[in-house]
């Protein structure tokens, strides 16, 4: 393929040597790859915008293991994620997010419109964390993971009045068939606001309005869910935790 | 399988290849030009590496690697105690003190908050920058950390935890690079440089 032009969010930057700085991108046309953006550390480079969470339009060389950026047009920079730790920290959780969702080469065109979405909720969206639980339920189902909350995943009977959410079960269980561990108690309320966000766009997410007790139900079913699916806890999760622990609304 | 070398010169190109960057091949050449070399060179070599392994530790003030404790610049007295700048590596300090413009002294953080990477807060030197200034006698805390994702997160983690402190958290500017172009910035570049503007 050679050269090519894609947009891309850049998920993750690593150091390089003494100049460089190794990428993970999120691009349209590609899905995830792994860029290589020579001398972007030196003053006055001319690779601009090549930082987390930043939108940019890119042009990159294939590479046999790596590609390299050649020119980058940042076009949206979120510049709130980089001035309020908390959607800050948010943003992390979403780059690892889909960073572990995705494999590489295997280009989504509605997952990377959910990350550039799910970026703008976190940058504007009155709300970060609601917004972290809508974009666990999305990015998992476009990686093909949706977890079933329409009925009990185990026996396809009514989740009934006592409903529970076991990862591991594939969803929301019924009382009759929730199992001894792992399984996190859902109010029906909750139950209806996991539905509500796994059908919302984007823009309608923030509608929703939360008790605490249900914020920190639907936390634990969806990182449950994800950590299930990603096979281990996401790291920025610890940060976000701890800088939402003395905040009002529930934990993530 | 078995080294093509004598035993001697295995090994040496084995230890080389441990030091970052260094692969089969540059261990290779490294290990023959050092065998070029007087024996005395490599004998020198070889006790720096010692000297400086066994004489380096950190500094209990300000957690810069030093040799002697507290660090030259922690007991220079013609420096300004009342200022701290707050840097991420012993290489960002030395960076600093490059500039001749700093008169003040430091905080090294050693490392920066990632959370992706699972740094958080308590893997750095925080604890020991807050009894600093909680010990009294600060004025300003300057943050100097990288201007990336990291620096950042970690200069916001500090202006939150120092807000009950009664002392003054300022950040370096951010903004276009001397010889930068500005048709190349990106827009959170240039909006900082449009912000941190000087009359001239």
């Amino acid at each position: 393929m050679g050269l090519y032009r894609t947009e891309a969010v850049v998920l993750r930057a690593r150091e390089l040597g003494e100049t460089d700085r190794l990428l993970v991108l999120y691009t349209r046309s590609e899905g995830k790859v792994r860029a290589v953006a020579k001398g972007v550390r030196r003053p006055g480079s001319r690779l601009a915008g090549l930082e987390p969470f930043t939108l940019s339009e890119l042009q990159l060389f294939q590479g046999r293991e790596l590609d390299r950026v050649i020119q980058s047009q940042p076009r949206r920079g979120f510049r709130p994620l980089r001035e309020d730790l908390g959607r800050l920290a948010a943003a992390s959780y979403l780059a690892e997010l889909v960073e572990g969702l995705t494999a590489e080469r295997d280009p989504s065109p509605a997952l990377f419109q959910t990350l550039v979405a799910g970026m703008a909720l976190l940058a504007q969206g009155p709300d970060p964390l609601l917004a972290l639980r809508f974009l666990e339920l999305r990015l998992s189902a476009l990686a093909g993971f949706q977890p079933v909350l329409d009925r009990c995943a185990r026996c396809g009977g009514e989740a009934g009045p006592r409903p529970a959410f076991a990862p591991a079960e594939g969803g929301v269980v019924c009382a009759g068939c929730r199992p001894v561990s792992g399984a996190v108690s859902l109010a029906p309320g909750t139950l209806a606001s996991l539905r509500f966000l796994a059908a919302a766009q984007p823009g309608r997410v923030e509608v929703l309005r939360l008790t605490a007790g249900a914020n920190a139900e639907m936390a634990r079913a969806l990182v449950g869910w994800v950590s299930y699916h990603l096979e281990r806890r996401p790291r920025s999760l610890d940060f976000l935790e701890a800088l939402y622990l003395d905040a009002p609304r529930g934990l993530c | 399988m078995s080294s093509p070398y004598a035993l001697p010169i295995a090994r040496l190109i084995d230890e080389l290849c441990k030091l970052p960057g260094v692969g089969p091949k540059t261990g290779q050449r490294l290990a023959f030009h050092l065998l070029h070399r007087r024996p005395e060179d490599a004998r020198s070599l070889a006790q720096a590496i010692l000297d400086a392994t066994e004489q380096i530790g950190t500094c209990s003030v300000c957690q810069n690697l030093t040799d002697t404790d507290p660090c030259a610049i922690c007991r220079d007295s013609a420096r300004d105690g009342s200022v701290i700048c707050v840097v991420e590596e012993p290489r960002d300090l030395a960076a600093m003190e490059r500039t001749g413009e700093y008169r003040g002294r430091y905080h090294v953080l050693q490392g920066a908050i990632s959370p992706m990477d699972g740094v958080g807060p308590e893997e750095l030197r925080i604890r020991e920058l807050l009894s600093r200034v909680q010990g009294g006698g600060v004025r300003e805390v300057i943050l100097a950390t990288n201007t990336d994702v990291e620096g950042e997160t970690t200069a916001m983690y500090l202006a939150r935890v120092l807000k009950p402190f009664q002392v003054s958290v300022t950040r370096i500017a951010r903004g276009l690079p001397v010889g930068g172009d500005l048709d190349y910035a990106d827009q959170v570049t240039l909006a900082r440089a449009l912000e941190g503007r000087r009359e001239v």
